[in-house]
């Protein structure tokens, strides 16, 4: 790959100080803590630094530093156990509260503690990253259909009318 | 209408976060370095091995075959990947604890990775790999590259019933966690291993099948539970044993139990066991 520049240390670093607060809420919505999510953000950026003679395109880099710290996430709350993903429906109480919630419009933040962790990844990219489709499809290495389709499944759970862009 | 944006954005940030970005640098540094140390001695004795060689022709075309990175498709812990292929032969390679896998078809090396799926699992800590589109595989030299890492303690191929594809179990070392990067042009599949902090031993409780020598019937029942997230694991007696779950408590296990029982006619060959984390059941 001639003519493709590779990311400098200080670059790296400008770049994640550019985007650390949107790094650190995206790690923070898996876990709702500080101290879990600074562990997740500290594995990723390791893993990151380790690894930024791959990003073949700068341009790119809050894209790959997203889709590191999902993955990352999904590590830590596999092996902290602190999802156990059996079973993605909804309970009768969790859904009985969820739709309680939507009678004043759907809070996406409360969802995200009870749906499964690739929903949660598309609800905080979508609607709080404000992602759009073609984003998230590059970050989770989805099809575009495919994230539009399971967006509008979970909404459609939980009962609403979908909002698409 | 969606409403909790505003939450999202007043999440408070705490002070120290450029901290997290300095010590992830200065831990990465110290790992090049300590890799590059390594490299230099590797580098001194293949320049040995070179000289010596030189006029070998045979040693010479078989090391103009080795392959360079291409782009970099995703990172990934566990998950799926690649494109759906057919008829390819896996080449594993293994160096500085990075496992590549390359493959090609007619000899003709791949641009892409064939479908894959990794999982990592717990007592012991192990990654679980199927690859779809897979008709030659050496299993011997698979394993035997596999194992010439430290981070891994053990390597064994899993019977897979789709002969399309293979799966196979890596055990880690202790305290060894690792990333997965996919390549393409041309495909290839990396597992990096590297050391994490020593987390303490605990107990994990698990839904076992009596153990059996690897085989068809071992196969036939991971698939017949494959809702359940069923796996192969190796005993301590170097025997295997279908798994399903890790679970904090006996009492999870018991739900799980109770549950799989009353899902399936007939009555699950699965009883609770238990172990740490990271070592193998008996």
């Amino acid at each position: 790959m001639l003519g493709k520049r590779k990311l400098s240390k200080d670059e790296f670093a400008e770049k994640w100080e550019k985007a650390r607060e949107k790094f650190y809420r995206l790690a923070f919505c898996y876990v709702k803590n500080e101290e879990d999510a600074r562990e997740i953000l500290a594995e990723a950026t390791f893993q990151a630094y380790l690894a930024k003679d791959k990003l073949r395109e700068p341009e790119l880099f809050d894209t790959w530093m997203s889709r590191i710290i999902i993955n990352e996430a999904y590590h830590f709350l596999k092996k902290s156990k602190k999802t156990l993903p059996f079973n993605d429906e909804l309970t009768e109480q969790e859904a009985a509260d969820a739709f309680k919630e939507a009678e004043d419009g759907i809070d996406v933040y409360h969802l995200l503690e009870i749906v499964n962790d690739e929903e949660k990844t598309l609800l905080i990219l979508k609607y709080f990253e404000e992602k759009s489709f073609r984003e998230i499809s590059q970050i989770v290495s989805l099809p575009e259909n495919t994230v539009k389709t399971k967006i509008y499944r979970v909404l459609r759970r939980m009962g609403m009318e979908y909002e698409g862009r | 209408m969606i409403k909790g944006k505003e939450q999202y954005d007043t999440i408070k940030i705490p002070d120290s976060l450029s901290e997290i970005l300095s010590d992830a640098c200065k831990r990465a540094e110290h790992r090049n370095r300590i890799k590059r140390i390594k490299s230099f001695g590797m580098a001194a004795a293949a320049c040995f091995v070179l000289i010596v060689l030189s006029n070998n022709q045979a040693v010479y075309a078989s090391l103009s075959e080795v392959p360079l990175l291409g782009s970099l498709v995703q990172v990934l812990h566990f998950g799926t990947g690649g494109e759906r292929s057919d008829g390819l032969t896996l080449h594993p390679k293994s160096a500085e604890e990075t496992l590549r896998i390359w493959f090609d078809n007619n000899e003709t090396q791949t641009n892409s990775v064939p479908s894959y799926q990794i999982n990592f699992l717990e007592a012991p800590d192990r990654i679980d790999v199927t690859i779809g589109g897979i008709r030659n595989f050496e299993a011997e030299e698979f394993i035997a590259e596999a194992e010439l890492l430290s981070s891994v303690k053990a390597a064994y191929r899993v019977i897979h019933l789709d002969d399309s594809g293979i799966r196979f179990v890596l055990e880690l070392e202790h305290d060894i966690d690792y990333q997965v990067y996919e390549y393409k042009d041309p495909g290839c599949l990396e597992l990096s291993f590297y050391n994490r902090s020593s987390g303490e031993s605990r107990e994990l409780y698990f839904l076992r099948s009596p153990a059996m020598a690897m085989g068809e019937e071992l196969a036939l029942l991971c698939e017949q539970y494959q809702d359940y997230d069923c796996s192969i694991v190796r005993t301590k007696e170097s025997q295997f044993i279908a798994v399903i779950g890790t679970f904090h408590s006996q009492e999870d296990a018991s739900s799980m139990l109770k549950e799989l029982q009353q899902e399936n006619d007939n009555p699950a060959p699965f009883q609770i066991d238990s172990c740490l984390n990271d070592e193998n059941p008996d």
